[in-house]
């Protein structure tokens, strides 16, 4: 703030008072070379400015930032600490108008301003050319998708490895209608904008099928009112499937409430009471999945958990007989469903995963033998 | 024509949305803020929806007295009385019943709904939270059971990772805990993200090109 008391006076090429000490050093020089231009990749409204630093800097309290807008006055828009060569300049910066800088060094009541930049001015851009590499992987992984459809789609033997979580599905659902209780299905604790959410509520959808067929009641609580929605149309429509609407209870499908241990409590408390023989757990968790997964072991139920967390996968793993470990878990329809544009995709994910793999080995070695462009795809991928 | 509207749009907007991911452009910052925007203005329509979900539900295990419906009345009655107090304590310039709280005066409805929040809910919830601790216990005790090759060698990892954090620079264990975690740990980890990210890639092409439907009740 004393700082930008300074400007005015600077402004006005007034002769800073001087102390006795200052009068024994030497005068102080300032930054040279200010260059402005745009900031890259964004929507505007941002500018770069860049120095070449005072010869003593070391010596400096600050630098101060002026700007002019349209050829006009210079004015202070920041302080910086003094080392510091560049600064992005967001400050009520408006696109295509001229901006030019100056950058004055600071030390006690001494200052020394710069010469003046060009003008530049700032604008959006309409590509981000540091996306370039996610374009490219895209593509890249877009084209196998489309190869791998095609080859199923014309018949080709897919090999699915056995995945064993998904194997016991059946498994666990003929368990819960031998014993004549309910399925638990709960479709995590995310929203709907996450996509272990929607991978949860595609295999909701044979699970309530097959829950419909043999009759088994199937129960769903949710943390979230659009997740909820979902899943109750899913439920609906598989027991329109099965060809037994009428078995459909619109209760099996409830929201309980979007606060996440008063949600643990409601769920355990079914699980407690209901005794469902069969529970899914299936979806984003975070803090609760091992109190969901342990009273459900308490409760006697056959446990599936599946998620992408990977933090809370040694916890499943240790209360569950089954757990359906990230990528299985977007495989899981496919898997279920056997049908070949979803299994065309599961291979793509599988070469995906292996060029990866290999280029990761290939950029390691280049990267050991001192090739920098390998080091540099290393570290900024 | 049900499952083809969906299927569209989904299309349309997935397609228009990835394109927009490498527009930096302020018109497509502005299409995609107004986008997140729908996107909040649904979530409040959905909750309506929730809420009667919550509220019948209830209602059909007191009307059926079905097991634990005793619980039911407690939860439609928190529901309730937070929601009354809640609305009228939080509304602008409410000033009905005032009380002083730390010199300053509020309503009373603000007081209830506060204290309801501070000292019941987060409560109630940090209790749930702390019943982890045994769980934990439990879960670990299964864990490390000697059974097999690979449970043996989980429980020399997890005991050199508990030793080097507890007897952290007392035992020459750090480097090797810290070894454990950051590579062979890490590169497991890293794995399945790596699976799990491809995946949802994979998952997300699939919807977008409507060959997953399961989660709009179906494949056909």
């Amino acid at each position: 703030m004393t700082l930008l008391m300074l400007v005015p006076l600077l402004l006005s090429q007034a002769e800073p008072p001087v102390d006795s000490l200052a009068e024994l050093l030497p005068p102080i020089r300032p930054a040279t070379e200010v260059q402005v231009s745009d900031f890259p990749n964004d929507e505007g409204h941002q500018l770069v400015v860049r120095w070449k630093l005072s010869p003593d800097d070391k010596l400096l309290d600050d630098y101060i930032l002026l700007r002019s807008e349209k050829g006009g006055e210079f004015q202070a828009v920041a302080v910086i600490a003094p080392g510091t060569d560049s600064i992005v300049d967001d400050g009520g910066i408006a696109n295509f108008t001229d901006y030019a800088y100056k950058v004055a060094a600071v030390r006690g009541e001494e200052t020394i301003v710069s010469d003046p930049s060009a003008a530049a001015q700032a604008a959006g851009q309409w590509f981000h050319i540091g996306r370039i590499n996610v374009l490219v992987a895209m593509i890249f992984f877009f084209s196998l998708v489309a190869f791998f459809i095609s080859q199923a789609k014309q018949g080709k033997n897919l090999f699915l490895r056995k995945i064993a979580g998904l194997e016991a599905i059946d498994e666990a659902v003929g368990r819960a209608t031998e014993m004549g209780r309910p399925i638990l299905f709960v479709p995590g604790l995310s929203d709907i904008r996450d996509i272990a959410t929607i991978a949860a509520l595609n295999i909701l959808q044979g699970i309530a099928k097959k829950a419909a067929q043999y009759d088994t009641p199937i129960i769903v609580p949710n943390k979230d009112p659009i997740v909820y929605t979902v899943a109750r149309e899913i439920v609906k429509e598989a027991y329109s499937d099965a060809g037994r609407p009428d078995a459909f209870n619109p209760d099996s499908v409830f929201f309980v409430t979007q606060n996440q241990f008063a949600y643990v409590a409601a769920v355990n408390g079914i699980m407690l009471r209901e005794k469902p023989a069969t529970n899914f757990f299936l979806g984003m968790f975070y803090a609760e999945s091992l109190l969901l997964a342990e009273t459900g072991n308490i409760s006697g139920a056959i446990q599936i958990a599946g998620t992408d967390a990977s933090a809370q996968l040694p916890f499943f793993i240790t209360a569950c007989d089954y757990t359906i470990i990230g990528e299985e878990l977007y495989a899981a329809s496919a898997y279920l469903s056997r049908e070949p544009n979803l299994v065309g995709t599961i291979k793509a994910q599988d070469w995906g995963k292996a060029t990866i793999g290999i280029l990761l080995i290939v950029l390691t070695i280049l990267a050991l033998f001192g090739l920098e462009f390998a080091t540099k795809i290393v570290t900024s991928v | 024509m049900k499952r083809r509207i969906p299927l569209t749009i989904t299309l349309v907007l997935g397609i228009v949305m990835m394109i927009q991911f490498f527009i930096p452009h302020q018109f497509s910052q502005d299409f995609k803020n107004t986008g997140l925007e729908w996107l909040i203005v649904m979530g409040s329509f959905a909750f309506i929806i929730g809420l009667a979900s919550f509220v019948t539900h209830h209602a059909t295990k007191i009307k059926h007295k079905k097991e634990g419906w005793v619980y039911s009345p407690i939860a439609l009655g928190t529901l309730v009385v937070m929601a009354v107090v809640g609305i009228i304590g939080r509304a602008p310039n409410m000033n009905w019943l005032p009380v002083t709280v730390q010199g300053q005066q509020i309503s009373v409805f603000t007081y209830l709904f506060a204290n309801f929040y501070n000292y019941m809910m987060i409560p109630l919830g940090a209790t749930m939270f702390s019943v982890l601790a045994f769980y934990i216990a439990s879960a670990a005790y299964r864990s490390f059971r000697a059974k097999s090759l690979i449970s043996i060698l989980l429980l020399v990892a997890a005991f050199i990772i508990m030793l080097s954090i507890i007897f952290y620079n007392v035992l020459p264990l750090g480097d090797f805990g810290e070894w454990l975690l950051s590579v062979p740990n890490m590169a497991a980890k890293r794995g399945i993200l790596l699976g799990a990210s491809l995946g949802g890639i994979a998952t997300s092409l699939k919807i977008i090109l409507g060959i997953e439907r399961g989660y709009i009740g179906g494949t056909k």
